[in-house]
């Protein structure tokens, strides 16, 4: 066998263990171990093995994955959100489903200090779904619009993908979350340009409200909204203008959030600890595959079928339209099976020699790909961000109805992306301003 | 065989507790050296040396045996959930055995490096601060080979049918994230 049809046995191998539910982490490891081992020999097999592991999680760049979890899982349990939403609902009111458009401000609030997107989606369903019940809201719009206001959630930094992205493919973890806020709004923009289109040309679905809520009681919403300005300000001010790290600044995040959680007595002693055990046990499953994926970049490396691929990439004439397509069609697939985050680390090793030889600026295709790995969190048959809402709102709507709701949102999303690919400033103006 | 699972869970507990502990320190600490630094200007010593040498390394692997109680290692199920529950059962119990082969490798060539760390006293230099790093390379094969056992336990669970006491998630079911109800598909998975 030539070293690059060890390469791709390697990969086939890979795909062949992960189907059969050998955990992600594991079949990576394993694959890589004894690819390096067929490829180079027992010593670099051995030496990779002995070194990668601790030199990949002992970083100070990664410690910001912890940090950004716990301030997100702190600010979920002390319920943050609900200020948020309070306040979109009393301005938005007036619109036509004005209750599900506040939903995706809420979203895109909460977005900025969660960087999950199923967080934010079992945020936002808890609060905005019971209120857009009583209203007598489509079910199938509440819930599909929770849903996919849920993957606003690591669009708009903080972003856990993004955080990965950053590592694996060494582009600064600030550079993309400015990147991300672009297409954060524009997701947003495009869930509430439908949210409004689909009220006013079916007012049954979204009943209008009548009431109207005095200036003085706006005003007190708004106010109620200070712990999340408050904490955006503190966290991204001191990001974006050089002066933390993006670890210091998820640190700093987390330990404001405990402030305000504290001074509004809304953490319990038991949902301290779970913000905790949450933070270790998703670290530690990310962290795991991710050395994995560290790994296979190594093992792919060393069989040189990376280049064999853009090789081949640039022998067929693709050109970098016809490779976007191609990317996206792969992501979109990968994405109605995989969890994001391992889909990603998976692809990555095989998908960034390609991409560097191409002009594509690695900003831009980063938050390309989290929009596509998020678009995935609500396309059937695995949608996590659907399961997520399913398991809040119990019996009120089966799953299927809930991904029936998101058809429009998903409708939005092609536009979005498309948007991206043709104008990639959308994506690249605001980390122009800081480069 | 329960009495041996009563015993891992322990060093499971014990294990969770040092993992708590390192992501709240690491909180506290990186927040006190921004502080230190803004206010003060004077930054806590070593800070960096110490999140990622210490801190970073019992979140990354001390916690995995507590994420294989619970199911929490992300796998894909696009394939198997298809199978009728009874095959299903027998193939996730196969892929403990694979999980402690590769743990097992991983435990043994982390202790080798560890030991070779510990012989030539690794250590940090930052800002004129000295921070020894060797122990934090035992963290690695002490949190793996956790890993290693539990996975064997529970392969060997499968293959005599005895009463685990490890109190872990029964293989075909999903552990429920913070506060979130479990996903409807594990629900299924429940009416066997």
């Amino acid at each position: 066998m030539s070293d690059v049809e060890i390469g791709f046995a390697g990969i086939g191998i890979l795909v062949t263990l992960i189907i059969l539910r050998v955990p992600i982490g594991v079949s990576l490891i394993g694959v890589s171990f004894f690819g390096i081992w067929a490829l180079v020999g027992e010593r670099a097999a051995w030496g990779t093995l002995g070194i990668i592991p601790y030199s990949f999680a002992a970083t100070w760049q990664l410690s910001s994955v912890p940090m950004f979890l716990l301030m997100g899982f702190f600010c979920f349990h002390a319920g943050l959100t609900k200020g948020l939403f309070d306040a979109a609902r009393v301005w938005l009111s007036a619109l036509p489903g004005g209750l599900a458009v506040a939903t995706v401000f809420g979203a895109a609030g909460f977005a900025a200090v969660t960087g999950s997107s199923v967080a934010c989606s079992a945020a936002m369903g808890r609060i905005a779904v019971p209120e857009m019940m009583r209203r007598r809201y489509d079910v199938s719009l509440a819930t599909g619009t929770v849903a996919a206001a849920g993957t606003i959630g690591a669009l708009i930094p903080p972003s856990i993908l993004m955080i990965l992205y950053g590592i694996i493919a060494e582009v600064p973890i600030s550079q993309l979350f400015l990147g991300g806020v672009g297409a954060g709004l524009l997701t947003a923009f495009g869930y509430v340009m439908v949210i409004t289109l689909r009220a006013s040309l079916n007012p049954e679905l979204a009943p209008r409200l009548t009431e109207k809520v005095p200036l003085a009681d706006k005003l007190a919403a708004l106010a109620d909204t200070w712990p999340v300005i408050l904490l955006i300000g503190g966290v991204f001010g001191g990001l974006f203008a050089g002066l933390f790290t993006p670890t210091e600044a998820g640190a700093v995040g987390a330990f404001l959030s405990l402030v305000i959680a504290a001074v509004k007595r809304s953490l319990t002693w038991e949902n301290f600890k779970n913000a905790l055990l949450e933070t270790l046990l998703t670290s530690a499953s990310l962290f795991i595959i991710a050395i994995g994926a560290s790994l296979l970049t190594r093992f792919l490396a060393f069989s040189g079928a990376g280049d064999y691929l853009s090789d081949l990439v640039v022998a067929i004439g693709a050109d970098e339209l016809l490779l976007l397509i191609g990317i996206s069609l792969v992501y979109l697939v990968l994405g109605m099976f995989l969890e994001p985050i391992g889909a990603m680390l998976l692809t990555l090793p095989i998908l960034l020699p390609i991409v560097d030889t191409t002009g594509f600026s690695l900003v831009w295709f980063g938050v390309l790909l989290t929009k596509f790995l998020e678009i995935g969190m609500i396309t059937p048959p695995i949608g996590l961000n659907v399961f997520v809402i399913k398991g809040v709102v119990g019996d009120l709507a089966s799953t299927s109805l809930i991904f029936k709701g998101i058809l429009w949102f998903l409708l939005s999303d092609l536009i979005v992306i498309i948007l991206l690919m043709a104008f990639p400033e959308i994506v690249l103006y605001l980390p122009s301003l800081v480069e | 065989m329960t009495a041996i699972g009563r015993l891992l869970a322990r060093a499971i507990d014990l294990s969770t507790l040092l993992g708590l502990v390192a992501v709240a320190l690491m909180m506290v600490h990186i927040t006190l050296d921004v502080a230190g630094k803004f206010l003060l200007n004077e930054p806590v010593p070593a800070t960096i040396a110490m999140v990622s040498s210490y801190y970073m390394v019992v979140v990354a692997f001390l916690a995995l045996a507590l994420a294989e109680t619970r199911n929490g290692h992300i796998t894909v199920e696009v394939l198997t959930e298809f199978f009728p529950m009874r095959i299903q059962k027998h193939i996730y119990s196969w892929t403990y055995l694979i999980s402690a082969l590769i743990y097992g490798t991983l435990t043994y060539r982390a202790w080798e490096e560890a030991l070779r760390a510990h012989n030539t006293g690794t250590f940090i230099m930052e800002q004129g601060t000295k921070l020894i790093t060797w122990p934090s390379y035992y963290l690695l094969p002490i949190g793996t080979g956790l890993m290693t056992i539990v996975v064997l336990y529970r392969f060997l669970i499968y293959l005599t049918g005895a009463k685990s006491g490890l109190g872990e998630v029964p293989t075909l079911e999903k552990a429920a994230g913070p506060d979130i109800p479990p996903e409807p598909a594990s629900a299924e998975g429940q009416q066997r």
